[in-house]
């Protein structure tokens, strides 16, 4: 049981990096899917449409590297903030224009570059939104 | 130097709002996300910072910035092609909960002092022009990305001013960082580094380092019961234009 409210959030965070590698990635994808609404988790995940998403989420194949990891950044992001203020806290965020971010919206930068770069920058923002 | 005619300590203490007010933030090998934070990286000799502000108002303008809305992210949303069940496409779980009333749930308003500080102001040009000859601060001052953001045409070199203090971006974080490191490293390192609210000048913001003892003068939740957080509440929102939870709605 964690003793103060900064131990919480650094348990969420763990968690919450822990299960975007062993979760499988269609149940993120299906997590997302539920929590954040089809039409918000496609567009953080660079789709033109939520017919994909779906199929991700029912065990369609995930073709390339980038689309995986963009689901784990998102199915990171987006546990940490609803096990700590809740879903409509996460859809907010992940819309908001972030101080951390330069002015981008979450949703954008992931959507926008590649995962690789902008998995730390979103985490770090997280962080910030968490710890605040 | 302190800021005694700059920016003088509040007699009344300062204001956090925040789950744990008094708690210190934890300790990271990282750099934290936060404008005087630490930059270095696995440090034994690490600071931490307490984010206060002289009013509640000037808490929630640094704690609710990042609820502004970004017109791409709207326009790229509204760009999907949706053929889904209506119940996938916009949940209760995130549509129906008003997220500013889901952040601020368990938060409480302490209002803390600290013996008699030393206090610097980033904004006094007395401490820039100090700053500014630091190797840390000149270091970032000199890179390419605070160049770009701070160099005026055919311009020869960046000087550490309120524009550059003031930056909103990560270039800006970085500068900002530098100097809590370079005041830090000073033979007498101040307790307290007084800056002005980036969305607001009139607000007072103070970053107390980690080796300030600090005490608790009073903490209560933050609540619509109490006038002064309601009224700080709906000020935020206004600017904002977010919307105010109904609890928080005035004569509700």
């Amino acid at each position: 049981m964690p003793a103060t409210n900064i131990e919480r959030i650094q348990e969420i965070l763990e968690r919450a990096h822990k299960e975007s590698i062993t979760v499988p990635l269609a149940d993120q994808a299906a997590f997302v899917q539920r929590l954040l609404g089809s039409r918000l988790a496609a567009a953080c995940l660079g789709l033109k449409d939520t017919r994909t998403l779906t199929s991700w989420a029912t065990g369609g194949p995930i073709r390339s590297e980038d689309a995986r990891h963009r689901i784990q950044v998102l199915f990171r992001v987006t546990t940490a903030i609803d096990q700590t203020f809740g879903p409509s806290v996460a859809a907010a965020f992940l819309r908001g224009s972030n101080p951390v971010l330069g002015g981008h919206s979450p949703m954008t930068l992931l959507a926008d570059s590649a995962p690789r770069d902008s998995e730390p920058r979103i985490i770090e923002a997280v962080e910030a939104l968490l710890t605040a | 130097m302190n800021a005694a005619n700059f920016a003088p300590w509040p007699r009344d203490g300062v204001v956090r709002v925040h789950p744990a007010p008094m708690e210190l933030p934890a300790e990271s090998d990282d750099p934290g996300p936060y404008r005087f934070d630490d930059p270095r990286r696995r440090t034994q000799d690490r600071f931490l910072m307490r984010y206060t502000a002289s009013t509640v108002r000037g808490c929630l303008l640094e704690l609710l910035d990042w609820m502004r809305d970004d017109e791409a992210a709207h326009a790229r949303e509204a760009s999907v092609e949706v053929d889904d069940d209506p119940g996938f496409v916009d949940p209760p779980s995130a549509a129906g909960n008003n997220p500013l009333e889901a952040y601020l749930l368990e938060r409480r308003v302490a209002t803390m002092t600290a013996g008699s500080p030393t206090v610097v102001s980033i904004d006094d040009p007395a401490v820039q022009a100090k700053l500014d000859r630091e190797n840390g601060v000149r270091a970032v001052l000199d890179a390419k990305p605070a160049r770009d953001a701070l160099l005026e045409e055919r311009g020869h070199e960046v000087h550490l001013d309120n524009a550059a203090v003031r930056l909103a971006s990560k270039t800006g974080r970085d500068l900002t960082q530098a100097c809590a490191l370079a005041l830090y490293d000073w033979p007498h390192k101040p307790d307290v580094i007084h800056y002005r609210s980036r969305h607001n000048d009139t607000e007072d913001c103070w970053a107390i380092y980690s080796h300030v003892s600090v005490y608790c003068v009073h903490e209560v939740p933050l609540s619509p019961d109490i006038p002064a957080h309601r009224e700080a509440l709906e000020s935020v929102a206004k600017i904002w234009d977010l919307e105010i939870p109904t609890d928080w709605v005035a004569g509700h």
